[in-house]
C-alpha cells in the first residue's frame, strides 16, 4: 500500500515537472531582459515563429550614436560568459550585426544606422547544436501566415466581392482598374469555396473556371516521375503538401469583371481558418 | 483415179500461216504479259500512292502537334513571366508599409507565385500528355491516308442483293414490284438511304456501302488485338489489315469485324491490303527555365526594395531567404527551374531524324482464266516521312522576338498588373513552324 502511494507520488511530481518545469526551463534560456540604452522606445514586442521555433523580438529607437550600441552590447555579453558568434558590418545597408550564444540560447543584436534614427532589434531564440539559424533555415507558410497581423487593413472591401463572416481584411490594393484584397477567415477552406460559389453566383457572377491545388500537386508528381521536372523547394518544404493540396482558385467572369479568389488553408489557425487573396477587374 | 492438176500441185499459198499462228501466238502472250504487269504496276502505284500518303499524312500531324507544344510552351512562359512580375509587385506594394508590411507582401507574393505555378503545372501535365498522344495521332493518320489511297476496289452488293437483304425481294418476286416502288427501291439503292423509314436505315447503309466504305468511316483500322490507343503510349510499329472478294460476297455486317485485324483475318481473302506503321512512341517534354536572368534582376529588385524599407535588422536576412525561395533560379542553396516552358530535348533527333516509316502491301490473288494465269501477288511500297525545320534553327521553345528585360522593368515599375496576352505578343511564334516531306520512299 504504501509501495503505491511513493509511486503515485512519484508519477504526480514527475508530471508537474513535465508540463511546468520543462517548457519554462526551455523558455528560461531566451527569457532574460536584454539591456537597452537609456533613453530607449520600445517600438516592438512580439514572438514569431521562424524555421521551426518561436523568436523573441524587441525593437527600440536610441538615442545614442551605433558605435556606442555596439560596444555596450560586446562588452555587456562578454561579462555574462556569452560567446561572440557574428560581429557583421554591413556598411552598404547601414547596419551591424552582433550574435551571440550561451548553450542554446542565442542573441541576435541588430543596429540600424539610418539618417535621423538608431534602431536596435533584439531577437532570442534557442539553436541547438547542428542546427541552422533561423535566416537559413527559412520560413514555412504556417510561419509566415502566423505572422500576418490579424488586424483590420486599411482600404475598403468591395462591392461585386462579398467577404466572409468574421474575416480580417489584410490587406488592400486598388491600381486603376484593379483591385486586389487578402482576408484571414476563420472558415476552414472548403467552406470558404462554397461561400464564394454561393455568393457570387448570387451577385451575377459566373464560375468560369476552378483550378484545384490537388490537381495541380498530382501533375507535378506525374512530371517529376514521368519526366525531368526538377524538385520544386516550395512545393517540397514540409507542410506545404498539405496547404496547397487544399486549395482552390476560382475565376467568375461578369459583365461588369473578372475576379480570381484564391483559398488556401491557413495553418496556423488549424483546425479551421483560411488565407483569401482576391484579385478583381473591373470591365 | 485421182488426179492432180499440176498446178495444184505447186499451189503455195497458205505457207505463211503457220507463221503468221506463231507470231499471234508471241503477240497474244506479249499482250497478256503486258496485262499482267499492267495489272501489278497498278498494284505497284496503288501502294506507292498509299504509302506516300500515309507518311505524309503522319508527318503533318506531327508538324501541327510540334507547333501546338511551342504555342504552349509560349503561353506558360508568358504566364510564369506575368505571375512572377506581378508577385514582385505584390511585394513592393508593401513591403515599406509599416513592420509587418514585407510579411504581407510576401504572403501576397507566395500566393501569386504558387497559384500561377500550380496552373502551370497543369498545363505541363496536358502538354505531357499530348506528347504522348501525338505520334499515336500520327500513326491513326497515317493509316487513315494510306487506306484510302490504296486503290481498294471492292464492289458493293448488287442491287438484287440490296432488294433482297433490304426488302425481303428474291428471285421472280421482282417482277411483281411495281415501276413505282422500283424506282423508289432504285433510288434509296443510288443514295444509299432512306430518310422516311428510319427502321430500314441502319440495313440500307449495310447493303449499299462496301465493307472497305464501313471499315474507313468506323475507324475500323485503328482497332486490333488488345491494342488500343486510348490505353496509353502507342506501341512503335502497329499493323492494320483489310480484306475482300471480287464479288463482293461475305460483307462485313455490322456484328461482323470479319475483316479487321485480329488473326490477320483479311489475308484470307481474295483481294487483301495491309498497313504497317512504325515510328516514335512519344515525344518526351522537358520543363525548364530559360529566363534565369532575368528572374534573377527581379529578385534584385526584391532585394533592393528590402534595403530601403524599415524592416527588423537581421530579419531582411530572412526576407532574403523567402525571396531566393520564391525567385532564386541560382541563388543559393535554393535553386528551382521555374516551369516557364516546355523543351523537347534535344530536337534533332526528335525531329529531322525521326521519321514515320509506312509501309503498304497489297495483295490480288492468282486470276486462271484458262489460256492464261494472272499472277498478281503481293506488291509492297515503302516511304518515310517527317516533320523538320527548314532553316535549321526551328524549336519548340519560346523565341523572344524583342527585348523582355524592358518589359519586365516597364511593369514593375509601373506597379500594374501585368497581362499575359502582351507578354505573350513578345515571341516570335514563326520558331514553331515546321516543315513535312516525304524523305524516303520505294
Amino acid at each position: 500500500m504504501l509501495r503505491q502511494k511513493n509511486i503515485l507520488i512519484a508519477a504526480v511530481v514527475l508530471a508537474l515537472i513535465t508540463v511546468f518545469c520543462l517548457p519554462g526551463f526551455a523558455q528560461a534560456n531566451v527569457d532574460f531582459e536584454v539591456p537597452v540604452p537609456e533613453g530607449s522606445s520600445l517600438v516592438e514586442d512580439r514572438d514569431i515563429a521562424m524555421g521551426g521555433r518561436q523568436i523573441k523580438i524587441k525593437v527600440y529607437t536610441a538615442p545614442v550614436s551605433s558605435a556606442a550600441i555596439l560596444g555596450y552590447y560586446r562588452s555587456f555579453f562578454s561579462q555574462q560568459g556569452f560567446q561572440k558568434i557574428l560581429d557583421k558590418p554591413e556598411p552598404e545597408l547601414n547596419k551591424h550585426l552582433l550574435r551571440f550564444k550561451q548553450g542554446d540560447a542565442v542573441v541576435a543584436i541588430g543596429v540600424l544606422n539610418k539618417p535621423g534614427i538608431n534602431k536596435i532589434v533584439i531577437a532570442r531564440y534557442l539553436q541547438k547544436a547542428g542546427q541552422l539559424p533561423p535566416e537559413k533555415s527559412g520560413v514555412s507558410l504556417t510561419e509566415l501566415f502566423s505572422m500576418v497581423p490579424k488586424k483590420e487593413a486599411a482600404g475598403k472591401d468591395l462591392a461585386a466581392v462579398p467577404r466572409p463572416d468574421n474575416s480580417i481584411r489584410a490587406a488592400f490594393t486598388e491600381r486603376g482598374d484593379h483591385t486586389q484584397l487578402l482576408y484571414i477567415a476563420p472558415m476552414n477552406a472548403v467552406s470558404v469555396v462554397d461561400f464564394y460559389k454561393k455568393e457570387m453566383e448570387a451577385q451575377g457572377w459566373e464560375l468560369k473556371r476552378e483550378v484545384l491545388g490537388s490537381e495541380g500537386l498530382g501533375a507535378y508528381g506525374i512530371a517529376k516521375e514521368d519526366a525531368f521536372t526538377p524538385e520544386n523547394p516550395i512545393l517540397e518544404r514540409p507542410g506545404h503538401k498539405q496547404v496547397i493540396q487544399e486549395m482552390s482558385i476560382l475565376e467568375f467572369s461578369a459583365d461588369f469583371g473578372d475576379a480570381e479568389i484564391t483559398i488556401l488553408p491557413d495553418p496556423s489557425q488549424a483546425p479551421a481558418g483560411s488565407v483569401i487573396k482576391i484579385e478583381y477587374d473591373e470591365k | 483415179m485421182i488426179k492432180i492438176s499440176r498446178n495444184k500441185a505447186r499451189y503455195e499459198k497458205g505457207q505463211i500461216f503457220p507463221f503468221l499462228i506463231a507470231v499471234l501466238v508471241v503477240i497474244l502472250i506479249a499482250i497478256m504479259i503486258t496485262v499482267n504487269l499492267g495489272q501489278v504496276g497498278m498494284l505497284k502505284v496503288d501502294t506507292s500512292n498509299a504509302a506516300d500518303a500515309g507518311a505524309l499524312a503522319a508527318a503533318s500531324t506531327l508538324s501541327g502537334y510540334l507547333l501546338g507544344f511551342g504555342l504552349k510552351s509560349d503561353f506558360m512562359e508568358a504566364h510564369m513571366i506575368t505571375t512572377e512580375i506581378w508577385a514582385v509587385i505584390n511585394f513592393l506594394v508593401h513591403c515599406g508599409d509599416g513592420p509587418y508590411g514585407w510579411i504581407v507582401g510576401l504572403v501576397l507574393a507566395l500566393i501569386t507565385h504558387i497559384a500561377g505555378m500550380i496552373k502551370n503545372f497543369i498545363e505541363y501535365f496536358i502538354a505531357l500528355t499530348e506528347g504522348k498522344m501525338a505520334w499515336g495521332q500520327a500513326k491513326k493518320t497515317a493509316f487513315q491516308y494510306a487506306f484510302q489511297n490504296a486503290g481498294v476496289d471492292e464492289v458493293r452488293p448488287t442491287f438484287r442483293q440490296f432488294l433482297e437483304g433490304v426488302y425481303g425481294i428474291s428471285g421472280d418476286e421482282i417482277n411483281d414490284v411495281s415501276p413505282a416502288d422500283m424506282a423508289h427501291y432504285y433510288n434509296v439503292y443510288s443514295i444509299g438511304d432512306d430518310p422516311n423509314n428510319a427502321g430500314l436505315r441502319s440495313l440500307i447503309k449495310q447493303y449499299t456501302q462496301t465493307g472497305f466504305n464501313k471499315y474507313m468511316e468506323e475507324a475500323r483500322y485503328w482497332r486490333w488485338g488488345k491494342i488500343a490507343p486510348w490505353e496509353g503510349t502507342f506501341p512503335p510499329r502497329v499493323t492494320s489489315g483489310y480484306g475482300w472478294n471480287d464479288d463482293g460476297t461475305n460483307v462485313c455486317t455490322g456484328s461482323n469485324d470479319c475483316r479487321v485485324n485480329e488473326g490477320e483475318a483479311y489475308k484470307n481473302y481474295e483481294n487483301w491490303v495491309e498497313v504497317e506503321i512504325m515510328g516514335n512512341i512519344m515525344y518526351p517534354l522537358d520543363i525548364y527555365s530559360p529566363l534565369a536572368e532575368l528572374f534573377e534582376a527581379a529578385r534584385d529588385r526584391i532585394l533592393d526594395a528590402i534595403e530601403d524599407a524599415d524592416m527588423w535588422g537581421w530579419v531582411e536576412d530572412i526576407a532574403d531567404f523567402v525571396v531566393n525561395l520564391i525567385f532564386g533560379i541560382t541563388a543559393g542553396s535554393t535553386q528551382f527551374t521555374f516551369p516557364a516552358g516546355l523543351e523537347m530535348s534535344p530536337i534533332v533527333p526528335n525531329t529531322r531524324q525521326n521519321p514515320m516509316h509506312v509501309w503498304v502491301r497489297r495483295y490480288k490473288k492468282n486470276k486462271d482464266i484458262g489460256l492464261w494465269n494472272f499472277d498478281y501477288g503481293t506488291s509492297e511500297s515503302y516511304a518515310q516521312g517527317r516533320a523538320f525545320g527548314e532553316r535549321g534553327t526551328e524549336d519548340i521553345t519560346p523565341a523572344l522576338s524583342g527585348q523582355i528585360s524592358g518589359f519586365i522593368t516597364q511593369w514593375i515599375d509601373s506597379g500594374d498588373k501585368p497581362e499575359v496576352d502582351d507578354m505573350y505578343d513578345m515571341f516570335d511564334t514563326s520558331q514553331h513552324l515546321f516543315e513535312t516531306e516525304i524523305s524516303y520512299a520505294r
